[in-house]
């Protein structure tokens, strides 16, 4: 482990779903104390490859995570992760869910506990049931379960869905504090503006491959792009049928 | 483009909703295409099913030497048709929670509200037509061969009872309540109902070989009546039942349709009633947490049928068997043993099910397969010795002998078996996207049933060919430690 700076290595990656390929030969690094973004178009292999890194999903290629291998097993409590729609326990209540996930990652630090309930404005639905939350207060449980326990790498896949804006400020910074502890992160959104702001290096993929890669303001330089939804747009050769379609109508 | 009709498409909008809101694992079926093909294949199969087992049962009273009379063939016939049409209506209780949503799409149409509340009243009915088809043209085909007509009787009763039963547990389900006890019992009540009702009757045709000679002064008493439907009296009397309980379903279809539409009662999830505690409950033990919160997530849902019925059929199981004689326990001690031993294996069921419905959160925990199972397989020791071992309290207190006893209460290495059996099927369900697919849940009870069995039958069959009975039961137990360890081992290859 001496010397390892990486936190995850995704190497030539390839999830299929019967005939139809999600994932084809990504490959990618995530090093300590960074925030990777992955980007994409709907439906470009995102998710899937973070379901792969999950182990949700069968797939071809390899994982390693902290030079370890496959995340599994024990291995899980060095990831927190945040997926697009949260799916928790419904019929548990928050502080239900909570206590499960505290007492299976061994969390016994339950001030920080407090602390993110508090950050999160949740105690008033500790005894709610998460079936009758909103999907704004949904995600923010799923926030407090996967940072709880100051995991290496943390997973966010469109983690600002259905958040208010002070709650999204405090996960920012939240993120922030936890790249300068040394943690990483990788980021997955199709929301540029925030990726440009947060991400240190990202790779755009489409239809399940990697079209470029890089840190962000070498991305920007080389795509010849004011921000990174032009860069994107770019490398994803959407500007021409944009303005194609925009004039058709 | 071919044309489909509004409330066939209603019917599988309301399935669909329904199958993907009971097996919600936070992961979007990967193939929605075969999500949707999987409702229509899923009538099918349910139709194939119960219609076949409505023809086997109709077999028994022209073949004497089984030796069921037709009281026997009458309930198991009346009840496995009420269970044909409740279960095939259970996913409609689970759609409320997404079916809102079609209200709204439909309002938005040029469709006026009382064409809405026709169409999905015809789509209620659309949701068990195949089976009603099916089931019914069997009973017609075989009460017609075999001149036995109380077939006919027991199948429409059993189909218009079942329809009855879960549309008043629909009905029951929307009753507003302001405590979460209250809203728990509804819930537990709306569940089982269908379930209270149809097992004892089923068992009872198990269990009581009775002549409707002697019980004919009840001949006006549903659903005995059918069993009588041979004779005039009796034939009339199921006509008349027949027609209550459709007219029933006729008056209840239009209240439930605009109800499934309307989404969920507050009373499903009351908002702000549990009262927490500000101290932590965080235990160090894995097992105990996952099983603690088995327990609170399965009891306060739909799966927790899959928990009290179990325990209802155990009870009158157990009755029947403290009402019978010492020798009769002691012949059946080795069928009910066998039942005791299939119903502790629907709890973990139960419990693997509850998971696949936050199963995306659980996949991001330190948790190995093998440590999922672990509390499923307490709870099922624990249950199967309950069971098994009420059943030989009884037997000793009617000094029956105990020796049909031993194979079960030292042989629980079947049932465990089931558990990392339920692990793998899981396991291949998430990988296929969470969405609902039939085949998985037949391959559960199909290859459970098969591995429970096994190493009883090793016993049954080494007893049979005179092998000593300590032998027979030591290859009992190790054949099932094998399996159990076998299994155990593939699933823990799924990490």
């Amino acid at each position: 482990m001496q010397g390892l700076s990486y936190v995850l290595k995704v190497d030539k990656l390839v999830v299929k779903y019967g005939d139809k390929v999600a994932v084809n030969g990504l490959s990618f690094i995530i090093n300590e104390g960074e925030v990777f973004g992955l980007l994409g178009p709907n439906g470009a292999g995102k998710t899937s490859t973070i379901r792969a890194i999950m182990n949700i999903v069968d797939y071809q290629g390899s994982i390693d995570l902290l030079g370890k291998g496959r995340p599994k097993g024990d291995l899980m409590n060095s990831i927190g992760a945040v997926m697009e729609s949260p799916a928790l326990l419904e019929s548990l209540t928050v502080k239900e869910f909570l206590e499960l996930v505290a007492s299976l990652r061994n969390v016994n630090d339950t001030q920080r506990l407090d602390h993110l309930i508090d950050a999160f404005e949740l105690r008033q639905y500790l005894g709610n049931y998460i079936m009758n939350l909103s999907q704004g207060n949904k995600q923010k449980v799923a926030i407090v379960a996967a940072v709880m326990h100051r995991p290496k790498l943390l997973i966010l896949d469109e983690p600002f869905n259905a958040l208010d804006v002070k709650a999204a400020r405090i996960f920012k910074e939240i993120i922030q504090n936890h790249k300068k502890e040394g943690g990483a992160v990788l980021f997955s959104t199709h929301i540029m503006e925030i990726a440009e702001k947060i991400c240190d290096r990202i790779t755009i993929i489409d239809k399940g491959s990697e079209v470029t890669s890089g840190p962000t303001h070498e991305i920007l330089e080389k795509l010849n792009a004011g921000s990174l939804e032009e860069a994107f747009l770019k490398a994803i050769h959407a500007e021409e049928q944009i303005k194609e379609l925009t004039e058709a109508l | 483009m071919k044309k489909v009709s509004l409330e066939d498409a209603l019917a599988r909008e309301l399935l669909v909703v329904g199958y993907i809101a009971a097996r919600q694992t936070g992961f979007r079926p990967s193939n929605l295409r075969r999500s949707i093909r999987n409702v229509k294949f899923t009538k099918i199969i349910y139709t194939v099913i119960f219609s076949f087992y409505i023809a086997l049962f109709s077999l028994f009273t022209s073949f004497k030497q089984i030796g069921f009379g037709v009281f026997a063939a009458s309930m198991l016939i009346f009840a496995m048709s009420g269970l044909s049409v409740s279960s095939m209506m259970t996913p409609l209780s689970y759609a409320i929670y997404g079916s809102n949503n079609i209200r709204d799409f439909l309002l938005s149409t040029s469709l006026d509200a009382e064409q809405i509340h026709r169409l999905v009243g015809k789509a209620i009915f659309k949701t068990v037509d195949y089976i009603i088809y099916g089931t019914f043209g069997v009973s017609l085909i075989m009460s017609i061969i075999f001149k036995e007509f109380y077939i006919l009787f027991s199948v429409a009763m059993g189909l218009s009872l079942g329809m009855l039963l879960q549309l008043a547990a629909l009905e029951l389900s929307y009753i507003r309540s302001k405590s979460m006890a209250s809203s728990v019992a509804t819930r537990s009540a709306v569940s089982l109902l269908p379930i209270v009702f149809l097992i004892p009757i089923f068992l009872s045709g198990t269990l009581y070989r009775l002549n409707l000679s002697s019980i004919s002064s009840f001949y006006f008493i549903p659903p005995l009546s059918a069993a009588f439907g041979n004779s005039l009296h009796g034939a009339i009397t199921s006509f008349f039942w027949i027609a209550v309980f459709g007219y029933g379903v006729y008056r209840l279809i239009p209240d439930v349709s605009w109800k499934l539409i309307s989404g969920p009662p507050s009373a499903f999830f009351p908002i702000l009633t549990k009262k927490v505690s500000n101290r932590w409950k965080i235990t160090s033990s894995k097992t105990l947490a996952l099983l603690r919160a088995d327990f609170q997530a399965a009891s306060r849902s739909l799966l927790g049928a899959l928990i009290g019925g179990p325990l209802i059929v155990f009870l009158v199981i157990l009755m029947n068997g403290a009402a019978s004689s010492a020798s009769s326990l002691s012949v059946l001690s080795f069928t009910l043993g066998i039942e005791m031993a299939y119903l502790s294996i629907m709890i973990p069921y139960a419990f693997y099910a509850m998971e696949m419905r936050g199963a995306s959160a659980l996949r991001m925990l330190p948790l190995s397969k093998v440590k999922i199972a672990l509390p499923k397989l307490l709870l099922l020791l624990i249950t199967y010795f309950l069971y098994e071992g009420s059943l030989t309290v009884v037997m000793l207190i009617k000094h029956a002998s105990i020796l049909n006893m031993l194979p079960f209460l030292l042989g629980f290495f079947g049932p465990a078996a089931s558990i990392p059996m339920t692990g793998i099927i899981f396991e291949e369900t998430l990988k296929s996207g969470g969405s609902p697919t039939v085949t998985l849940s037949i391959a559960f009870f199909l290859i459970s049933a098969i591995i429970v069995a096994v190493p009883y039958t090793v016993y049954f069959i080494m007893t049979l060919f005179r092998m000593g009975y300590f032998e027979s039961l030591l290859a009992m137990i190790v054949t099932g430690a094998l399996e159990f360890s076998i299994l155990m081992f593939i699933l823990s290859l799924y990490d």
